[in-house]
């Protein structure tokens, strides 16, 4: 009986958790902040001089 | 010295960060542990003193997790904000134990330390251990992610390159968990954590010893540390020699740096206990060498050779050549959707990570001259000095780490641990596992360099294309922040340790009176 509540509070805390890293991940890292970057892109910095 | 451009910059801010984050790494793991062992012995005997032990050095541990937590999340993000095209390049590889060990500290590992700390009084005696043991078992799970995604660096496996979308992708997640040097190295850095954990543990509880405070709980913790740390110790040293030999295999260039080796060693190889490497010569001044044991570590036989470095940066040379038509390929077709590598280019393209080293010398690789490509070969040689003494400096640490738990172990076994020089010389010892982790992990990575990717991707072509005055203006912001949370974190744990262990009264479930707690010693002043 003891540990029904602390249960339900862990619950509880684990469900915020991951809604905080949901709201994190659409306000921060979701599709739409993701930088475009073409495989052309990336070939070219391939072939271009060694960053200075 | 150092040329301050973007590259220098990003790695310097990384292998400080990365630096100050394991002061605190080693210590969660092995007073994690440490923590499990004494409240096991509590819920065996009922006896109390073990209840209190366990909270006292959780309160320790708790002030450490939480530095640990703070100074680790900094360096995720540090891949994003200046290791741009590395994390492009290998992200979906890199990323995915990133992301796993992440989800394990935010959800398993965090959610038990808080019911380690508030569940004291809200979870039966077993319960509670459970919590702890999970809490133990969180942290080291977590350190087996973070070195997955480390040790596939140092031996990229599990991956390959597609021309198509010009980055690499898995291609077996359980060849990257699985990768040798990433097992070598989740055992040999755990053990060293542990190592850390007997030492704090004993060094503190021979600081109460000496001034005669809380003298039961300190023999006891004394007791438990001795016996764990000598274990621990002792495989370190033996995990040690599993990832010397991983590198070995994997990393030749390292090993040879490491022993400062110019010359390929005939077979059997011995291994040069102490020297001093002359850079100019290309020689090791006075060498003192132990027949055989080289040939045992880095290979495992008494017949192979172990090349050299001027061998291998020969061999470095042959790669640099062999890699150019594949490069030459990639800049042609490379990123397009119906790139296909030829049959006939499959081997040039595994070199061409070592072609990529000539970049940092001039742009249009394809027409390096030969002194080009052989400056571009010798860049492929760690610092030698600094792998040759920092490996020395960590195996003779690992050595006396074994010789102090021995001795510890054999006087608290008679009881006789109370000796000053004894509790004076274990006090004293108390930041020496840190300097050896520090050291293991500066020959882990310096001696990676020049690749950020081994074989695969020299470091330079990893960082983001950002001004360097963002990354120093970071890095400053960095020491600045760090610096205040290190004087935060030593006066905490000071504090507590002045404070000492705390007696609070079980509840009473007999008729008798319960004894108030004795009130804390007053912290000594001078």
């Amino acid at each position: 009986m003891r540990t029904r509540p602390l249960g339900r509070e862990i619950a509880i805390a684990l469900a915020f958790k991951l809604i905080a890293l949901i709201a994190l991940y659409f306000a921060f890292f979701g599709p739409a902040h993701r930088i475009r970057l073409t495989p052309a892109q990336m070939a070219e910095t391939l072939s271009a001089g060694a960053p200075r | 010295m150092f040329e301050l451009d973007v590259v220098t910059l990003s790695r310097l801010q990384f292998a400080l960060t990365a630096m100050y984050h394991f002061l605190f790494v080693p210590l969660t793991l092995g007073l994690a542990l440490l923590l499990a062992v004494m409240e096991s012995v509590y819920v065996m005997t009922g006896r109390k003193v073990w209840k209190d032990a366990t909270q006292f050095w959780g309160t320790l541990f708790g002030i450490n997790f939480a530095m640990g937590v703070a100074t680790g999340v900094t360096m995720e993000f540090q891949f994003g904000t200046n290791w741009a095209y590395y994390s492009h390049y290998v992200g979906d590889i890199f990323g995915a134990p990133l992301a796993i060990e992440g989800l394990m500290a935010f959800f398993l590992e965090a959610t038990f330390v808080g019911l380690f700390f508030f569940g004291w009084k809200r979870l039966s005696k077993v319960q509670h251990l459970v919590v702890t043991w999970l809490v133990a078992l969180g942290a080291n799970f977590s350190a087996l992610w973070i070195l997955v995604a480390n040790a596939w660096m140092e031996n990229p496996v599990g991956a390959a390159f597609n021309p198509q979308t010009m980055r690499m992708e898995l291609t077996s997640f359980a060849e990257v968990l699985f990768n040798p040097v990433a097992q070598s190295k989740f055992v040999h850095t755990v053990s060293a954590g542990y190592v850390t954990g007997a030492m704090f543990v004993m060094s503190i509880g021979a600081y109460y010893m000496l001034n005669r405070r809380h003298v039961d709980i300190a023999r006891r913790s004394l007791t438990v540390a001795a016996s764990f740390g000598l274990a621990s110790a002792l495989s370190v040293v033996v995990l040690g020699d599993e990832s010397g030999y991983t590198a070995g295999e994997s990393q030749k260039m390292k090993i040879a740096a490491i022993e400062a080796m110019w010359e390929t060693e005939p077979p059997p190889a011995s291994f040069t206990l102490f020297g001093f490497p002359d850079l100019k010569k290309e020689t090791t001044e006075y060498e003192i060498k132990i027949p055989y044991l080289l040939g045992l570590i880095a290979t495992r036989s008494l017949d192979t050779p172990v090349e050299g470095v001027k061998a291998l940066v020969e061999r470095a040379e042959t790669r640099i050549r062999s890699g150019m038509a594949g490069y030459q390929w990639l800049v042609k077709e490379g990123g397009r959707p119906n790139a296909v590598i030829p049959p006939a280019l499959e081997a040039s393209m595994r070199d061409v990570g070592h072609s990529l080293l000539v970049k940092r010398i001039r742009p249009d690789i394809e027409n390096a001259t030969d002194a080009q490509i052989h400056e571009a070969a010798l860049s492929t040689i760690p610092d030698v000095p600094v792998l040759f003494w920092s490996f020395r400096i960590m195996v003779a640490l690992g050595f006396y780490f074994i010789a102090l738990f021995a001795v510890a172990f054999y006087l608290s076994s008679r009881r006789r641990c109370g000796r000053p020089w004894f509790l004076r010389m274990t006090m004293y010892s108390l930041p020496l596992p840190w300097v050896a982790a520090e050291l293991g992990w500066i020959v882990s990575e310096y001696g990676r360099q020049p690749w950020i990717i081994d074989a695969t991707m020299p470091t330079f072509l990893g960082v983001s294309n950002v001004p360097a005055s963002n990354v120093a203006a970071s890095l400053a912001a960095f020491v600045l922040f760090y610096s205040a949370l290190a004087i935060i974190d030593v006066g905490l744990i000071v504090k507590y340790v002045r404070i000492g262990p705390q007696s609070e009264p079980e509840p009473q479930t007999s008729g008798a009176p319960v004894l108030p707690a004795p009130a804390p010693a007053p912290a000594q002043t001078q």
